[in-house]
């Protein structure tokens, strides 16, 4: 029966190595060791105690609906690690909801998912992610010599001696692999080029979905004045104090273009001057931001540093929950001089303050806001007032509230007095259910361009080399495919069962761009993307050797095989 | 014909169902895995933040607290604030549900219309060729899965022909003030045309083999000979005689099916981008937005309830010797 298995997987892995024509390391399978396949380093043991075989490896992941590339890269994988290495890895697809708060729990072994560095900021990452009291570390994972190091880079001002720190966390992040990194997304988006010219077109870490590209875009004609794009409705992040879930199922890119930031994260995924034409640092604790002069919201009132110092102190008053990490729990106080002039005293040095709460807060305008929190009664929660086209927002950004026909289309007349006025008319959200119906929009002329494109990837290609009226870029973005293993139990919490596990991903990554992402990729080994070039560790550690090398680290530590090529803790382990 | 003390008993009885299926409601959604906090809340976001929008959302009450307060406003109805949109349900789902009912309607009266008619003609036809083959066509038609009509249809004549939009209910440039200009635009027509002849070719084929099976027994009874005896015409005989005793199950069947014409057809709205109810519902309940899931389903149950009791009085209508309640 096994031998019957192992062959079952050699054909496999033969079949797919012969597709993408580069992959040839897999087929170690059938080297006749073990009855299960594996490498020469296997250590094989007969009559081991029945306690210390490894019990299923759960492997959490979205549904093969949800996104078939990731699907089909989690399948891969699982099946090297069960067939190849003998840890029987089983893949469990639920529903995005259910991942969250299965992951949070600790409910499983392995999670992939895509995740990146909020407004290119690597401390986003950082602390959240690894650091032991991190808000996000679903992973458990603890290191006293990480925590240190993480929380030193974000209050080094130094920019050099910053990089040194977190360079030094991608390494101890690689050494110990909590993470493991399936690849780098590229992503491909495409655009009606008899529309506009081509060389206006900005994309960014967001993609085509950018306030650069929505107010550079240079229209070539009456039909590039209006852009209509794919973006989903509902807009369901109106209300700009309610903007609680900036997550990849959540749109708040209204509220982004009709509101103004102090500065905003530019291409290059540097801070840019905004609102603010220049900011500087008094100390470690203390940064002051000169406004612009001249600016007006939406209905023609003045934007001034009151309205700034208003927005800040209502969050510090009222606690938003959208603002409580990087507003209520980092700004000590907020103080106006004169009309242009603002300046924040922080609780304690904290360098990522620019783009993580200058460049993501919006302005609010005060005299509109203190009516409307009057006129609604809510003034203890005014994130709870639902904004619709009888209560629209008012703010000072590039765009301004047009209609909004929920699940239809919302639409954003540009603001001429804007000082980055749109080059555009307006812009027009307009969902289509299926992405058959997006290309074909597309195609016929009803998009301008896609803001995002969830279907396969390939056929968008097809479409721009066999039409003169399309065309495409491409960008490396800041996301990164990985998976987290669960460092807080068996088998996962062995520092070895890690890096065995990171060998394996490492050895499959190739497989994974071209057969699951149509080659829109890039090799991955360290959690900072390498768009982030000044930030990325290219030196990060990494395991590799393949399915030897794998083995070779699990033989080390004392992981035996039985002769059906089960694997096996190591004497005086168990799964339990 | 209908006794006072019947219909007072029925609507105790359906004030009693309704209870039931929102408490039922209720429950159900709260067992789903995943919970509304993973749809709602940026991954990146605190455990205090976290915690304060659970509080926003009553969430961090016990289960039946959270009952009584939801069962008290839905007695006021007050179906509560949408999660996901932060709007009000009511506004939401009545929206959604306009949406749907356009379509849904439109579709239900014209299939029903051309179905009893053509159900009629096929049964007065029993035993010729043109009864047979239009047999064959009617159980072809009624078998086509209706979203992959809907897909073959849009291919054709939308992403081929390019006659009709691609999807959606209304036209980029088009603006309208009133509800009724919406609905009565040629733009809506243009966007609907469309979902409502998939829909057609689908829902045609009940009303139809419905109204010939019953002809068919009808017009065995001794009444029609009576008619005939009488030197009236075919015609007479057919629609005026034995169509109207053979229409009662298409009565029910049309009452039940608008009912749940509420929950629209969730393939049908996909295919063709339609914001109706039904892709709402399902919407709702993968992101475990609780209110307006509840509310969507509720108006459902509420609706094919009442639809159901509206088409047994309407037998008592059309049907002399049924009487209800008389006993």
């Amino acid at each position: 029966m096994r031998k019957m298995g192992a062959a079952g997987a050699a054909i496999g892995s033969v079949s797919i190595a012969g597709c993408s024509g580069e992959q040839t390391t897999t087929t170690q399978g059938d080297d006749g060791s073990g009855g299960g396949g594996g490498s020469d380093a296997r250590v094989v043991e007969e009559d081991l105690p029945e306690e210390r075989m490894m019990d299923d490896v759960i492997h959490l992941a979205y549904t093969e609906q949800y996104n078939p590339g990731r699907y089909q890269a989690n399948q891969y994988v699982d099946q090297r690690l069960t067939d190849e290495m003998g840890i029987p890895t089983v893949t469990d697809p639920v529903e995005a909801t259910v991942v969250a708060s299965r992951e949070e729990s600790g409910e499983y072994d392995i999670v992939t998912y895509r995740w990146s560095a909020n407004n290119g900021e690597p401390d986003s990452i950082i602390v959240p992610r690894f650091a032991s009291d991190g808000s996000q570390n679903w992973t458990g994972f603890s290191s006293e010599e990480y925590d240190e190091i993480a929380y030193e880079q974000r209050q080094e001002t130094d920019r050099e001696a910053r990089q040194e720190l977190v360079h030094q966390a991608q390494d101890i992040i690689g050494e110990q692999r909590p993470e493991n990194q399936f690849l780098f997304n590229e992503y491909y988006y495409a655009f009606r080029s008899d529309r506009f010219e081509e060389d206006s077109v900005v994309v960014t870490d967001t993609g085509l979905r950018n306030i650069w590209n929505y107010t550079q875009i240079e229209p070539k004609n009456e039909e590039g004045n209006t852009i209509v794009t794919n973006n989903w409705d509902p807009s369901d992040q109106l209300n700009p104090l309610n903007a609680n879930a900036i997550g990849p199922s959540r749109n708040w890119t209204p509220t982004r273009f009709m509101h103004d930031m102090l500065i905003r994260t530019g291409p290059e995924l540097e801070a840019q001057p905004w609102a603010a034409t220049e900011w500087e640092w008094e100390d470690d604790t203390t940064v002051t931001f000169q406004l612009r002069e001249g600016m007006t919201f939406h209905d023609g009132e003045p934007v001034t540093a009151s309205d700034v110092v208003w927005t800040y102190q209502l969050m510090l008053d009222l606690e938003p929950p959208a603002y409580l990490n990087n507003v209520v729990q980092v700004v000590d106080s907020v103080e106006q001089d004169g009309d242009y002039t603002v300046t924040f005293s922080l609780e304690e040095p904290y360098v990522p303050f620019i783009k993580t709460t200058a460049g993501i807060v919006p302005i609010l305008p005060e005299h509109y806001w203190t009516s409307l929190m009057e006129e609604t009664g809510t003034t203890e929660q005014p994130w709870q007032i639902s904004i619709t086209d009888d209560r629209p927002v008012v703010g000072s950004g590039p765009f301004q509230w047009g209609t909004w026909d929920q699940g239809s289309r919302f639409e954003m007349p540009s603001f001429d007095d804007h000082f980055m006025a749109p080059n555009i008319d307006m812009r027009i959200q307009r969902p289509l259910s299926t992405t058959d119906a997006e290309y074909e929009a597309l195609l016929n002329g009803d998009y301008d361009l896609l803001d995002y494109w969830f279907g396969d990837t390939e056929q968008l290609a097809g479409a721009v080399e066999e039409n003169d009226f399309l065309s495409s870029i491409e960008t490396l973005g800041v996301g990164r495919q990985s998976a987290w293993v669960n460092c807080q139990r068996p088998p996962f919490d062995h520092v070895p069962m890690r890096q065995a596990f990171n060998a394996v991903v490492n050895d499959s990554q190739q497989t994974i761009i071209n057969e699951a992402f149509d080659g829109y990729g890039q090799e991955a080994r360290t959690f900072i993307n390498p768009s982030l070039s000044f930030w990325h560790n290219e030196d990060t550690t990494f395991f590799d050797g393949g399915i030897e090398g794998a083995t070779t680290i699990l033989a080390d530590a004392g992981y035996v095989w039985d002769s059906d090529g089960n694997i096996h803790y190591p004497e005086g382990m168990t799964g339990k | 014909m209908v006794n006072k003390r019947y219909i007072a008993r029925r609507l105790a009885l359906m004030a009693l169902s309704i209870f039931v299926v929102i408490t039922i409601l209720f429950f159900l959604f709260r067992q789903v895995p995943g919970g509304p906090m993973s749809a709602f809340t940026n991954p990146r976001m605190s455990q205090a933040a976290r915690q304060a929008i659970i509080e926003q959302y009553g969430l961090n009450d016990p289960l039946w607290r959270q009952y009584l307060r939801y069962i008290v406003n839905v007695a006021q109805l007050d179906f509560g604030q949408s999660f996901y949109y932060g709007t009000s349900v009511s506004s939401l789902i009545f929206d959604r549900f306009v949406n749907t009912m356009s379509l849904m309607l439109t579709a239900f009266v014209i299939s029903y219309t051309i179905g009893t008619y053509l159900g009629a003609q096929l049964g007065w036809l029993r035993g010729t060729t043109k009864e047979r083959a239009g047999m064959v066509v009617v159980l072809f038609v009624r078998s086509m899965p209706v979203f992959w009509t809907g897909m073959v249809v849009l291919y054709v004549f939308s992403f081929q022909l390019g006659l009709f939009p691609i999807g959606g209910m209304r036209g980029t440039g088009a603006s309208y003030t009133t509800m009724a200009e919406k609905f009565l635009s040629t733009d809506f027509l243009y966007h609907v045309a469309l979902p409502v002849f998939t829909l057609c070719t689908y829902y045609t084929g009940l009303p139809l083999l419905l109204m010939r099976n019953n002809l068919l027994e009808v017009l065995s009874e001794s009444y029609i000979d009576t008619a005939r005896a009488k030197g009236l015409t075919s015609r007479r005989v057919l629609f005026v005689h034995a169509a109207r005793n053979a229409i009662l199950p298409v009565v029910t069947a049309f009452a039940i099916a608008i009912g749940f014409a509420v929950g629209g057809q969730v393939l049908i709205e996909t295919v063709y981008s339609w914001p109706g109810l039904g892709r709402e519902m399902v919407q709702a309940s993968l992101r475990s937005d609780y209110p307006v899931a509840q509310a969507a389903f509720a108006l459902l149950s509420v609706i094919v309830i009442t639809m159901n009791f509206v088409a047994d009085i309407a037998y008592t209508y059309l049907d002399p010797r049924v009487s209800l309640g008389e006993s």
